[in-house]
């Protein structure tokens, strides 16, 4: 994202240094309007302008960079202070978080934050561990490109007027903008509509889990019979323009790796990806999840879905936004017919994978939380014991352990995490 | 060799059309209004437009004078029109914040067979680095690159050339130097940046004119043509622009002492009747002694910043105000220094990650495929890189450091 404004008013501090007040006018770079809450405000910034160009007077355009960017909008929008929620508890809060003029939402419990722009077509701009980078970096500020925005969100293939990343969701039944919950689940709702289907997506977050539950509910919402085919998608945009292209790897549960490599350059009539299609298929028909993994600092993020629903998990390695589908099957909804779809996610401090399985673990408060992906019956044997797992999910498991013993390996398969 | 009788020139110059409430595209139906506008008052100037650009053609022009007249009265044009819409014209070579390449190809004609065209195809290839080099006006806002166009192949709209046998030989759409023959019967050179100013359009344009004419006049080459040496120089042109360091028949040499020595001479001898006037390439000499190029110009404006937007937005500002910012930084900047030759394999061995297929390999570097072949091959016996098959029974390659 980044601010566009008209010059106002025009100062020589000294050579070629010039203060400018300006009106920001308009947002680019993202896939939101400018918000009331910045459009028309005056900021002052200062700039260097070289000899070789004119210098800059009175109704000129003007667009901030990304650090110029931040520092206006913290000027104009007072950044908050998130709430801490502590073993047992979750935080839920709605609020401008990244000061870009829309309310963001704020999820937690004592290992995990999640981050939603309700703005933004319910996009998950971060989930991670609270004190790690993660994969995704909360400020939208980042990752811009074609107007796409690096995040999680829900998209859509061929579907007529049905534009699920375009969508502005209203969050159901949240008594209070900033609320802790102790000991229960939370769900929230966040509900939007895209021509004849209403989508509601919700969330499950639990103190004790390291593992959220996306879900998302299409249904036809006019009264008029009338169905309607939908081929949704999980899409995963994970790497900034810019960055290090060799940063991030999906894996499949064979333990096959594909690293985002360098970015070419694809005339922009070409950006449709399926004609690249014959070598993005991504195989985890049968074990129902894939995990991605930053290279350098060994973060992850593991996400487990029903097989049978996601049909056709794709990775586009080599776009100039590499990026990851997750697939759905053909929907029909209709009057009477909804369509489910639900995925697990967990971040991950660092993982094993391979032998269609996934032996992961994530630092919390008070311990450890080990997660497993893609076994029928896992246990966790350590120092010769056997440590049955609680389930959430088709094929996600979890257990939390105290410490972290020297080694812990997964029954029935050679995979191992052991202590650095 | 068979000389060009009539020399014609024509262009094809595409321009971004920027907002100036954003600084950034003002999208396809502004552009449409433009050259509906442009075309309903001088169709005979030929704009259109092309993915997101507006594109000026002017149609043929025989002599110097023809052309000058159409390029100006047609920038003019679209010019009025666009600023009637509130909109400016932004040429330059490459829009980062949505991958836009814009090129200012032109073509040189009129050829008269095949085997003429494609004689001066090969005959070209040594000066075709020099040429982007001098007309490279992309600057990417990570100051690697002087030509971020050619450096991405202009989206495969400008590959790299390779050899074209005049008996048997089959031309390839879209190289640096294009063979349109027999559909339009010129020798089109596609891997010039799109131009800020309408006086660089005439110089680079007519140059290149005048090299093909004064070649044809030839009756050998006067370098011999060689496949992996213009394609390292194109390389390095791409990356230096006009301080890069070339390598033509086994030794060292620059952008600067082949248009000098070389360019000039053939494009003044070329363009005899074409009607040019006396000290017409000016800004090229310039250029050339000073060892810049527009590229340089532009990293000026963005030095103090690398943001994609920002440049955007800033060029929308500069470009159209006038022509002269750039003529008085040319008078009074200072010479450049050459830079070290690079080596293709820092590019080869940044293009492979994990499992990168050929394909993706062949479509990022700037580079002919064969000498990318030989490349891979050597840095295979090297062992810095491996070959496998994928399931589809694709070449993918492994570097080995991220095994």
């Amino acid at each position: 994202m980044r601010l566009s404004a008209i010059v106002n008013k025009v100062k020589k501090i000294e050579k070629g240094f010039f203060a400018l007040d300006i009106i920001i006018k308009n947002i680019a770079g993202d896939v939101v309007e400018i918000s009331k809450k910045l459009k028309n405000k005056n900021i002052r910034i200062e700039r260097l302008f070289p000899k070789c160009a004119p210098e800059p007077k009175r109704g000129d355009i003007i667009t901030l960079d990304e650090k110029e960017t931040r520092t206006a909008l913290e000027k104009i929008i007072r950044k908050i202070e998130k709430p801490i929620a502590r073993e047992g508890e979750i935080a839920c809060f709605l609020a401008d978080i990244n000061c870009d003029g829309y309310p963001e939402l704020f999820l937690s419990n004592d290992t995990i934050e999640l981050v939603f722009s309700p703005a933004r077509g319910g996009l998950i701009t971060r989930l991670s561990h609270k004190t790690a980078e993660g994969l995704l970096g909360e400020e939208i500020l980042c990752g811009v490109e074609k107007n796409i925005v690096c995040g999680i969100s829900l998209t859509s293939k061929d579907s007529g007027d049905f534009s699920p990343e375009k969508l502005k969701y209203r969050i159901l039944r949240l008594k209070e903008n900033k609320a802790i919950s102790r000991g229960k689940k939370l769900t929230i709702t966040m509900r939007a509509k895209s021509g004849d289907i209403g989508v509601d997506e919700r969330i499950i977050i639990d103190p004790q889990s390291p593992i959220v539950v996306l879900s998302f509910i299409l249904k036809n919402i006019v009264k008029k019979q009338k169905s309607k085919k939908i081929n949704p998608a999980l899409k995963f945009n994970l790497l900034p323009l810019g960055e290090n292209n060799h940063k991030i790897s999906v894996y499949e549960p064979s333990g096959k790796e594909t690293v985002f490599a360098r970015l070419p350059e694809f005339p922009p009539w070409l950006w449709s990806e399926d004609w690249i299609s014959y070598q993005g298929d991504l195989k985890s028909a049968k074990n129902g999840f894939i995990a991605f993994r930053r290279r350098d600092t060994g973060e992850g993020l593991v996400v487990s879905f029903d097989p049978k629903t996601v049909i056709r998990p794709w990775a586009n390695s080599i776009a100039i936004m590499p990026h990851v589908r997750l697939f759905a099957k053909e929907f029909i909804v209709s009057k009477s017919r909804s369509a489910n779809l639900e995925f697990h996610l967990a971040p991950l401090d660092n993982f094993v994978i391979g032998e269609g399985c996934l032996l992961g673990k994530l630092k919390s408060e008070n311990g450890y939380y080990i997660i497993v992906a893609g076994h029928k019956d896992p246990k966790l044997i350590i120092d010769k014991t056997d440590v049955k797992m609680k389930k959430q999910g088709y094929g996600l498991f979890y257990e939390k352990l105290e410490y972290l013993p020297s080694g812990i390996n997964l029954s029935g398969t050679s995979l191992a995490l052991y202590k650095k | 060799m068979q000389k060009i009788k009539n020399v014609t020139i024509g262009i094809d110059w595409e321009i971004y059309v920027n907002s100036l409430k954003t600084g950034f595209s003002a999208g396809k139906s502004t552009i449409k209004r433009i050259v509906d506008a442009c075309s309903y008052e001088a169709p005979e100037l030929e704009i259109g437009e092309d993915q997101d650009l507006l594109e000026i053609r002017i149609g043929i022009a025989k002599n110097f004078s023809e052309f000058h007249d159409k390029v100006e009265r047609a920038f003019e044009l679209c010019s009025k029109i666009a600023r009637k819409n509130n909109v400016a014209l932004v040429p330059y070579g490459y829009r980062e914040t949505d991958h836009n390449p814009a090129g200012g190809h032109v073509h040189a004609g009129s050829m008269e067979s095949f085997t003429q065209i494609a004689k001066l195809y090969s005959w070209s290839m040594p000066f075709a680095p020099a040429l982007i080099a001098l007309a490279s006006a992309s600057p990417g806002v990570d100051f690697k690159t002087k030509s971020l166009r050619i450096f991405h192949s202009a989206g495969r709209c400008s590959t790299p050339m390779s050899e074209l046998n005049p008996r048997i030989g089959l031309p390839h759409w879209g190289d640096d130097i294009c063979v349109k023959y027999p559909d339009k019967a010129t020798l089109e050179f596609r891997a010039a940046d799109s131009q800020p100013f309408t006086h660089l359009v005439e110089e680079i344009s007519t140059l290149y004119v005048g090299l093909i004419s004064g070649l044809s006049r030839r009756k050998k080459p006067i370098l011999k043509p060689d496949v992996f040496e213009y394609g390292m120089n194109r390389l390095n042109a791409s990356l230096e622009g006009m301080q890069a360091t070339f390598c033509i028949e086994g030794r060292e040499t620059t952008p600067t002492e082949i248009i000098l020595e070389y360019v000039l001479p053939l494009a003044l001898d070329g363009l005899n009747e074409f009607g040019v006037p006396g000290n017409h390439f000016g800004l090229v000499e310039a250029m050339a002694k000073k060892r810049v190029s527009p590229a340089d110009w532009i990293q000026e404006i963005i030095k103090y910043n690398s943001d994609p937007w920002r440049l955007s937005c800033e060029l929308t500002r500069v470009i159209p105000s006038s022509q002269t910012f750039f003529t008085e930084w040319l008078k009074t900047c200072k010479p450049k220094k050459t830079k070290q030759y690079h080596n293709p394999d820092e590019v080869l061995l940044d293009a492979i990650a994990l499992g990168t297929p050929l394909l993706n390999i062949y479509m990022t570097l700037p580079l002919p495929l064969a000498f990318i072949d030989k490349m891979l091959q050597e840095k295979i016996r090297e062992g810095k890189i491996s070959k496998r098959l994928g399931d589809k029974n694709e070449q993918l390659f492994d570097r080995t450091d991220l095994l």
